[in-house]
């Protein structure tokens, strides 16, 4: 809720203009955030590919790496860092990491983002209308 | 929307490749001294006209001695100077492709003819994903993204008939928060520029949501169309969007 009160302070004066706020339910309402849960898959140099356990749309890149040390041939080989931007702070707007494969000598597949599609938890929703 | 994006090393390479054959010398005239005359012919086939041409260069070391000879396909007839050693052969149609044909005599009486072929090549980065770098080499960095189409949202300050006082604004806590509270902001200008108004929100929006906002100003006239001037505006509407 949000009110607008006339106000006056030493020199400033106080208006008496009248005034109006529009809630967002009349102008523009935001998009629902990400929901749900998501896999990364990464392709090692014999073409085998890993998926990772499912990573919730809260988890922070701690949480992301964990996942990816589970993958065998990753283990000890890579960095992630998180890769926000000014405009999308929180990663239920946007995920966006960076993964620098310290330990790996060949050019690998890039690892690629999946909704979960398991039973047991959510899949990832979101506007996708792109 | 999935987004992969990765940082690849030089996409092209040269290769050279040599084939030698090896043929009794009793039936070669061409004898080779290294430390004297180096002569080199160079024979260029020109497909668009037909033409053999024919360069024979010696070295400046001995005899000093420089021959351009064309002649014409049909006939056939290529002259080559009986000391030369090393011929080079270029084909013109295809420069990606560099082919010299380099004739030795070996110690044990062979004459042979060797072919190196030079070959750029460019590497398929989606055909070849197992290359194999150097393990100094710059690792591989890759960005991954997942993103959606995102909509802001927005409200609307409207002020009619402002003047040139000053307000606030009583912002009650988000829904969810443990303790229901009420920020109010600091004063704001009527008829102020939107960067004033959006300092004003920025602490409470910064405070529960860890965002800024963006505020634009759009003044009107008493026709409702939109006005520039400030002694003109009669509706003042500054829309707030979080950016979040």
């Amino acid at each position: 809720m949000i009110t607008p009160i006339p106000a006056s302070s030493g020199k400033y004066k106080k208006t008496t203009s009248s005034m109006q706020i529009s809630l967002p339910s009349e102008v523009q309402q935001s998009t629902p955030p990400f929901a749900g849960h998501y896999t990364v898959t990464c392709t090692d140099i014999n073409g085998s590919s890993y998926t990772t356990s499912p990573i919730n749309v809260w988890s922070t890149g701690l949480a992301v790496q964990n996942a990816l040390q589970k993958i065998p041939f990753l283990v000890d080989n890579f960095e992630l860092e998180d890769n926000y931007d000014g405009l999308f702070y929180f990663p239920q707007n946007r995920i966006n990491f960076r993964l620098h494969f310290t330990g790996i000598d060949y050019q690998m597949e890039p690892c690629v983002i999946a909704s979960y599609d398991g039973i047991d938890l959510d899949p990832l929703t979101g506007n996708f209308d792109m | 929307m999935s987004i992969g994006v990765e940082i690849r090393p030089d996409a092209v390479y040269t290769e050279e490749v040599e084939t030698c054959t090896c043929v009794d010398d009793t039936t070669t005239d061409t004898t080779t001294d290294d430390s004297s005359a180096d002569t080199t012919t160079d024979t260029t086939t020109d497909d668009s006209s037909a033409e053999t041409t024919t360069d024979t260069t010696t070295d400046d070391s001995s005899a000093d001695t420089t021959t351009d000879t064309t002649t014409d396909d049909s006939s056939a007839d290529t002259t080559t100077d009986e000391s030369s050693t090393d011929t080079t052969t270029t084909d013109s149609s295809d420069s990606s492709r560099r082919r010299r044909l380099d004739e030795t005599t070996s110690t044990d009486g062979q004459t042979c003819t060797c072919e190196t072929t030079t070959v750029d090549v460019e590497r398929d980065a989606d055909a070849e994903p197992t290359y194999n770098g150097h393990h100094h080499a710059t690792k591989q960095i890759m960005e991954i993204a997942y993103e959606q189409s995102y909509v802001r949202e927005e409200w609307d300050i409207v002020i009619t008939n402002p003047d040139d006082g000053y307000f606030t604004l009583n912002l009650l806590s988000p829904p969810g928060e443990e303790n229901v509270s009420v920020t109010t902001t600091s004063l704001i200008p009527v008829n102020g520029w939107a960067w004033q108004v959006r300092r004003a929100l920025n602490w409470y929006y910064f405070n529960y949501y860890k965002c800024w906002t963006t505020v634009t100003k759009t003044m009107y006239d008493s026709a409702g169309v939109e006005t520039t001037s400030s002694s003109d505006a009669v509706t003042i509407r500054y829309r707030v969007s979080p950016n979040i």
